[in-house]
């Protein structure tokens, strides 16, 4: 269970910085 | 799981990863090339900081690591950074997608030193990744790896640092330089406190090996004392790095679960160590007096964080170090609370601490269900593998208020797990540690 906890959140990670990444750009270019 | 202060540390661990992205945002922003060459700077950014934040993962800071499980930190470093490669990857793939004629800037003949320094960064992270995830693959030994890994590491992000101030996007002004200077000066002194502070206060506080007693199944019980200081204190169930020998700063170091009890006198501590490797087949080698080093004590794997009216130990071959020590926790503590032991090995001569738990039985209310997978032939006892049935059956009837333990090779923790969850054992009340960091 720890195990799969920790590939989850390390997925969910990357796909907010995804996220966030896009938001970035669209923010700077209004 | 303290949920309050995980919660808090992980919004620390995104605020660190998202930092830059927002200190960028509330500066001046560079002409525009469009809205995929800025994905793909914020990708590279964002990237970046997940790679410095992966020193501080490996930090050993207790209060952040706390109420995880520094085991559970070490898996999340483990596959946050295979995320992070991917992150990283998509910067300069959505840079030549955007515009073609980049691409020739990954020539290192030709192309600007800024952009080698950046491909030679990525380079540098591929192989991070390639010789942690294959390690075992390659044949790779944990030591000569651990040094590999540190040195790329670093400079992997080294590079990518340089590749920024080469680059000048985002990079130009006072404020965004005095960013990235602020960043890479952080990731100097996470590297400095690992590598040079931390040894030397393992420095100042060295162990002498006291003994060293064979047990059944190729393990070693080794005993150390403090020399010239009280010791540590820590709680059964928890493990520390250990450094056998040479110096706090050779990287040397190996993560063994205590198997002793924290109330043994003169701050005497034992770590039960089978022979896996070449560092673990030369412990029966070890000449009394030597000097050793003890990094710890760290891990959330303890009944002492768990209070309940009685408990449960799952544990599979070496797995029954951690059990031990709170098995004679317990016992010092003279508890009499009921508990029960699931202990699984493949032969009865080979069983370790076979005779030290029969002993303890003397001074605990402990119930031992020993599972054979290889039984001698008179073995009236259980057969094969702790399964759902071998559970069922002795798991006593008022289960639920227990809390279980579960400690053993990974694929047997998660067989275990689930079992458990089937015969209605809450999850929040299954505690299992990770031991096989890399």
């Amino acid at each position: 269970m720890r195990c799969a906890l920790a590939q989850v959140v390390a997925v969910a990670t990357g796909g907010l910085v995804v996220l966030l990444a896009v938001l970035f750009a669209l923010v700077q270019r209004g | 799981m303290p949920l309050g202060r995980a919660a808090f540390w992980i919004a620390v661990y995104l605020g660190l990863v998202l930092a830059p992205l927002v200190v960028l945002l509330l500066g001046p922003t560079p002409p525009g090339l469009g809205f995929r060459w800025d994905v793909s700077m914020a990708l590279g950014f964002a990237g970046l900081a997940m790679m410095g934040v992966q020193f501080v993962l490996t930090a050993r800071f207790r209060r952040a690591t706390a109420p995880f499980g520094i085991d559970l930190i070490y898996y999340f470093h483990r596959y946050v950074g295979i995320v992070l490669l991917l992150v990283v990857m998509a910067h300069p793939v959505l840079v030549i997608v955007d515009n073609p004629a980049t691409l020739g800037f990954l020539n290192p003949v030709a192309g600007p030193w800024h952009m080698s320094a950046g491909v030679i960064s990525l380079l540098a992270l591929i192989g991070v990744v390639i010789a942690s995830v294959w390690r075992r693959t390659f044949g790779l030994a944990y030591e000569p790896w651990r040094v590999t890994h540190a040195i790329l590491a670093v400079a992997a992000v080294g590079l990518a640092l340089v590749h920024i101030e080469g680059v000048q996007y985002y990079a130009a002004s006072p404020w965004q330089r005095l960013l990235w200077r602020a960043f890479a000066l952080s990731v100097v002194a996470v590297v400095c406190y690992v590598r040079v502070i931390r040894p030397w206060q393992l420095l100042r506080r060295p162990y002498r090996v006291t003994g060293i007693v064979r047990e059944r199944g190729d393990a070693w019980t080794l005993t150390l004392e403090p020399d010239g200081h009280r010791g540590l204190s820590f709680l059964p169930g928890q493990f520390a790095w250990l450094t056998l020998g040479g110096s706090p700063f050779l990287m040397q170091e190996h993560p063994f679960s205590f198997s002793s009890s924290p109330l043994q006198p003169r701050g005497r501590v034992a770590f039960t160590i089978k022979e896996l490797g070449d560092f673990t087949r030369a412990i029966g080698s070890v000449p009394r007096g030597a000097a050793a080093f003890v990094d710890g004590p760290y891990g959330a794997f303890t009944t002492d964080r768990h209070p309940a009216p009685g408990y449960v130990f799952v544990a599979g071959g070496i797995g029954i170090a951690p059990v031990m020590s709170m098995l004679r926790t317990l016992a010092d503590r003279g508890d009499r609370r009921p508990l029960l032991l699931f202990y699984a090995y493949r032969r009865w001569d080979r069983m370790t601490f076979r005779e030290a738990i029969a002993a303890l039985q003397s001074r605990l209310d402990l119930t031992v269900v020993f599972v054979l997978e290889e039984p001698p032939e008179s073995w009236n006892g259980e057969r094969g593998w702790i399964t759902r049935e071998v559970l069922d059956r002795h798991l006593p009837e008022d289960r639920l208020p227990r809390h279980v333990f579960v400690c053993g090779p990974e694929a047997m923790t998660q067989v275990i797990e689930r079992q458990l969850r089937g015969l209605g054992v809450p999850l929040s009340q299954v505690h299992s540690e990770l031991f096989e960091l890399v």
